[in-house]
């Protein structure tokens, strides 16, 4: 069984929701979820009409590889885009794969860990919930020691 | 976006790494940031300057170079955009404010064999911020080993970079960034992002914020 670490978001409709719904869809068609971190958000800031977004960590055990993962989540975002927004309109839930067992993937279409993963705050924040002793395959440092160094400047709050 | 490699470049406290935190986060850009944290020899070195001044710059340029030579390795990448907090150059410029000279003829020895092997930037934003307000963002950051550091070393790590720019005709946008709040004035940003639609000859082109 692989442990796969997913981080979702967004900051369209009723975010919340949608969160929740990728939750719902991933426990149908990638695996079980073994935990959840909570829901973070990170205010808006730069361009106006942005919404701020949510964000939340989801530990998974999964049979699948991770082309067959990413695949997968690919289809969940999508089935969830199409519930409200046109076909070309931008997807209302983004999923990310952070971390799959400890392995080091360096494909066209997917690179584990995340390669933006050390520098965002909102993904190692909703992470750390989840996993704060979980070494980083490639840097070998743990996620709080990574979310100490990290020098982001948005700020991101629990929400709810 | 006319861009594939930017690189923000400024003295110690001028606010390079929160604008390419705000821009990578803004474009979708990759980041790459300079892992200073990870120097084992910074707090030595601000603690005595003399004894650790070769041993800090060799474990910066490696970890720099290591960074920018990962960076090209990984092509793909450059059909989207790339954003750095630090110019490959930093590694020679800081060598030469704190090795002595013949210590210094060494370093650059091998930063010539490693300057060849890494991708430069498509243009580099330069953040200008007097000496002063560089100690006022300092002291605000709160990074203990970096609390002692005098204005005469500000000083010439600000003369070093600009005369460097200006000997290597560098595509180099200089923001006057005095008065910079990135993170509180979205205008801030939007100048920044304005500036990065547009293209430019070699040489220095110059910006102020609103």
């Amino acid at each position: 069984m692989n442990v796969a670490y997913l981080l979702t978001g967004g900051n369209t409709g009723n975010r919340l929701q949608y969160l929740n719904k990728a939750v719902a869809e991933i426990k149908k068609h990638c695996g079980t979820i073994l935990s959840k971190s909570s829901v973070y958000e990170t205010a808006a800031w730069g361009i106006k009409e942005q919404n701020s977004f949510l964000n939340q960590a989801l530990k998974l055990s999964t049979v699948l590889f991770p082309q067959e993962l990413l695949d997968c989540l690919l289809q969940i975002e999508e089935n969830l885009g199409r519930i409200r927004i046109e076909k070309y309109g931008p997807r209302i839930i983004d999923i990310d794969i952070l971390l799959f067992n400890d392995d080091v993937i360096d494909a066209r279409n997917l690179k584990i860990p995340h390669p933006e993963l050390s520098n965002r705050r909102f993904a190692l924040q909703c992470l750390n919930d989840v996993a704060p002793d979980i070494v980083h395959p490639v840097s070998k440092k743990t996620i709080a020691q990574i979310l100490k160094e990290c020098t982001d400047p948005l700020r991101v709050d629990k929400f709810e | 976006m006319k861009y594939n490699f930017i690189t923000i470049e400024g003295n110690i406290g001028a606010g390079k790494t929160t604008l390419a935190h705000l821009l990578s986060r803004h474009y979708n850009a990759r980041l790459i940031l300079e892992a200073f944290a990870d120097n084992p020899f910074l707090p030595k070195f601000y603690e005595n300057p003399q004894q650790f001044a070769f041993p800090l710059e060799l474990f910066f340029m490696a970890e720099r170079f290591k960074q920018l030579k990962d960076l090209i390795q990984q092509k793909d990448l450059f059909q989207n955009l790339t954003i750095s907090d630090y110019l490959f150059t930093k590694c020679l410029l800081f060598a030469k404010i704190n090795l002595p000279d013949d210590e210094f003829r060494l370093y650059q020895r091998l930063f010539d064999i490693m300057h060849q092997q890494v991708t430069q930037p498509d243009i580099v934003l330069y953040l200008h911020s007097p000496v002063n307000k560089l100690q006022q963002n300092i002291r605000k950051r709160n990074r203990p080993y970096e609390q002692k550091i005098k204005d005469d070393y500000l000083f010439s790590i600000q003369e070093t970079y600009t005369h460097y720019i200006k000997q290597h005709n560098i595509k180099t946008i200089f923001i006057d960034a005095s008065n910079a709040d990135f993170l509180g004035n979205e205008n801030h940003l939007k100048v920044v992002m304005d500036i990065l639609e547009k293209d430019y000859d070699h040489g220095q082109h110059y910006f102020n914020l609103p």
